[in-house]
């Protein structure tokens, strides 16, 4: 009943705006009229102007974007804006190639995939008792297996330790 | 409303059901036309992601920080793909429409009455069975059939016939890209206000 409704609604809108709609819709079909009667001109003008391949739809933006990918690899680079949280590529597995993913992520991570790594650690006596699951308790953990490993953590960014330094980002 | 009332208490019981007919009938228009309405947003919102698959590896690498470059950039692109895809249907259809008005011309009929005849002898024709409702004449009963398609074999029946397919058919494409080229137009303003937006939540997702 409620899609019938909001369906029904929807319509009843549509058929008001759609003189609006048309319009729109119409100058564009004009506007395409006009860009394809124009181009010729424009390529003409194109022909006497110092710009190169003004009909490419690739520009030097697309071969920055291009030359940024073979160098990186394909799959490493990072977007200026990623969206996924932190904590869910701390606690990937450790890798030696060059995963600039984070640019924060020590590559020598050396977190211990076999358990008997836990023994032979020295700092395994210093590991909190951890009986609560949540996230933030494992970061500690993970931090303290990785205490011989080199520091390349901000110490002035504490918003994702509670403080304390010294452990992998 | 008041007013009214006594005019519903005088419908005999034929003028009720032709009422709920006829609301039932613009209900469902109502209905239909929601439906289209979500069909074209959905055809529509695939056609602008033709912006993503050009735009996608320049944001990905950051080639493009500002909201400003970005329009440009896509914008350029999309109106050099429209140019593209819809130059040969545009022309394709400029061709007939010459070729129609050329035949026009050698054929002396520029009343165009040799088009209008030959499709009127290639469709069908009902009788309507129309009476008045209150004071409006609408169609009462099922109509019946009393002309059926002629396509026996005339050169201008033929004639009118190929040119309309030939014109029908690019110009169809043409408006397709026209449509796309909106839909792009709409996904660089809706991508122009979400991919530049400052969210601080964004931020918080990022140091949960």
């Amino acid at each position: 009943m409620e899609t019938f409704l909001k369906r029904s609604g929807i319509g009843a809108i549509i058929i008001i705006t759609s003189p609006f709609w048309i319009s729109v819709f119409l100058l564009y079909v004009v506007f395409g009229t006009l860009m394809i009667l124009l181009a010729p001109l424009r390529g003409l003008f194109g022909l006497f102007s110092s710009k190169k391949g003004s009909f490419k739809i690739k520009n030097h933006y697309d071969e920055e974007a291009e030359r940024i990918i073979a160098e990186s690899g394909p799959g490493n680079v990072s977007g200026p804006v990623n969206q996924v949280p932190t904590y869910m590529y701390n606690n990937n597995q450790p890798s030696n190639n060059n995963n600039n993913f984070n640019t924060n992520y020590n590559n020598n991570n050396t977190y211990p995939t076999n358990p008997q790594q836990n023994y032979s650690n020295p700092n395994i006596n210093n590991l909190p008792q951890n009986n609560n699951q949540n996230q933030q308790g494992y970061y500690n953990n993970q931090q303290n297996y990785n205490n011989n490993q080199p520091n390349n953590y901000d110490p002035n960014n504490r918003s994702n330790d509670n403080g304390q330094q010294g452990g992998n980002y | 409303m008041i007013d009214y009332i006594p005019l519903l208490v005088k419908f005999t019981e034929s003028d009720k059901r032709i009422l709920i007919a006829i609301v039932i009938i613009f209900l469902l228009i109502i209905l239909l036309v929601g439906y289209i309405q979500k069909l074209v947003g959905y055809i529509m919102y695939t056609q602008g992601l033709q912006v993503d698959t050009m735009m996608y590896d320049i944001l990905r690498t950051g080639v493009i920080v500002k909201k400003r470059d970005f329009k440009r950039e896509a914008r350029r692109k999309s109106h050099l793909y429209f140019l593209k895809k819809s130059w040969l249907p545009f022309f394709m259809f400029l061709l007939c429409t010459g070729g129609f008005l050329l035949y026009v011309y050698y054929a002396q009929n520029w009343d165009f009455s040799f088009f209008t005849t030959s499709w009127q002898q290639m469709s069908t024709d009902f009788d309507w069975h129309i009476d008045d409702f209150f004071g409006v004449r609408i169609p009462t009963d099922w109509p019946t059939l009393i002309k059926t398609p002629d396509f026996s074999y005339t050169n201008e029946k033929y004639i009118a016939l190929g040119f309309t397919i030939l014109m029908v058919i690019p110009g169809i494409i043409y408006l397709i890209d026209c449509q796309a080229l909106l839909s792009r137009s709409l996904r660089i303003r809706q991508l122009c206000t979400t991919y530049f937006a400052k969210n601080v939540n964004k931020l918080s997702n990022d140091h949960a």
